[in-house]
């Protein structure tokens, strides 16, 4: 019981007396808290205009990547990189089939070439024969 | 000081008002410093913690929120700085052994130099509780030294209530054996 007495004591001594600085010491760490809070807001609006300098760059360089890929391209199959369609399966089937129809503008021969079409495989053959001048090469 | 013109001062702080932070550093730095002492037992170390708190509490200071008390939150950053600091520098410190009651009393001397009562608090509170968990120190300083409410102690630490209760009873309880050990009450 007495060292609980005694407990007590302390700990009212303890909490009476308050640790602090002398004023000189105490001006001096308000400062140098102060100094460090500007420092600190220097160092974030450099790290600001660094990140969109780093952010433009980035831009910058992916516009470049974009244009080599696009030239490799180019280079990698000349005659065919205004556009997309030597990469596209329908295209190219449309191409193919294309070069196998009659190069004619008229209703009648079109006609015939499906009448034809629908006789059999020989008379189709004849008819590119005739029509296709692609086909006779 | 008014309620208003701190409300005022964190509104501005957290516009990135370096000048009312400042306000704000003045007005609680003796208070904190005076928490980190009690925790750390070194005037030199406890300036360098404080200054973190502060600067840690500039670099956050949007992040508070006004539903908790300012000071509160403030006491939270320093308990983690002070936390920091201890788990880094594991300083092993070795106390006088001088008469606590003494010291005490020398406490309560208003003539003395502020260095020497500095140092008569490290030593009394170190001696008193090294034995004590981290957990219970901090709960014990907040409690008996800082005189906070448990509501704000749970808030500082993350602990339950019955968690900071029991720390605060273990404390006591460690520190009277502390006490026995020394005999104080023969020498009284």
């Amino acid at each position: 019981m007495k060292n609980d007495r005694i407990l007590e004591q302390i700990l009212a001594a303890l909490q009476e007396s308050q640790p602090a600085l002398k004023e000189e010491a105490a001006a001096k760490l308000t400062s140098s808290i102060l100094a460090g809070i500007t420092n600190k807001k220097q160092l974030t609006n450099a790290n600001g205009s660094l990140l969109s300098i780093a952010k433009s760059l980035m831009a910058a360089a992916a516009v470049l990547l974009v244009s080599m890929f696009l030239y490799q391209n180019a280079v990698d199959h000349p005659g065919n990189h205004q556009s997309g369609i030597v990469y596209n399966s329908y295209y190219k089937e449309t191409i193919r089939n294309y070069g196998c129809l009659p190069q004619t503008n008229s209703i009648s021969v079109l006609l015939d070439y499906y009448r034809q079409y629908k006789k059999g495989k020989n008379a189709l053959t004849l008819l590119r024969e005739q029509y296709n001048p692609m086909a006779k090469k | 000081m008014h309620e208003h013109s701190l409300s005022e001062w964190i509104a501005k702080s957290q516009q990135g008002d370096a000048v009312a932070f400042g306000q704000i550093v003045a007005f609680y730095q003796s208070q904190i410093f005076a928490y980190v002492f009690r925790l750390i037992g070194n005037e030199h170390d406890a300036k360098d913690v404080v200054q973190e708190t502060f600067l840690r509490a500039w670099t956050y200071c949007k992040t508070y929120q006004s539903r908790f008390r300012f000071s509160t939150w403030l006491y939270t950053i320093a308990t983690n700085c002070s936390h920091d600091y201890l788990h880094t520098n594991k300083k092993i410190t070795i106390y006088a052994e001088e008469n606590m009651i003494l010291l005490c009393d020398q406490l309560t001397n208003s003539n003395l130099e502020q260095e020497l009562s500095n140092k008569n608090i490290a030593t009394i509170i170190g001696r008193l509780t090294h034995t004590l968990t981290p957990k219970q120190k901090l709960v014990f300083t907040l409690k008996y030294l800082e005189g906070l409410e448990t509501e704000e102690i749970t808030m500082i630490t993350k602990l339950s209530a019955e968690k900071v209760k029991s720390n605060l009873y273990l404390a006591k309880k460690n520190m009277k054996e502390v006490l026995l050990k020394m005999k104080i009450h023969e020498k009284r």
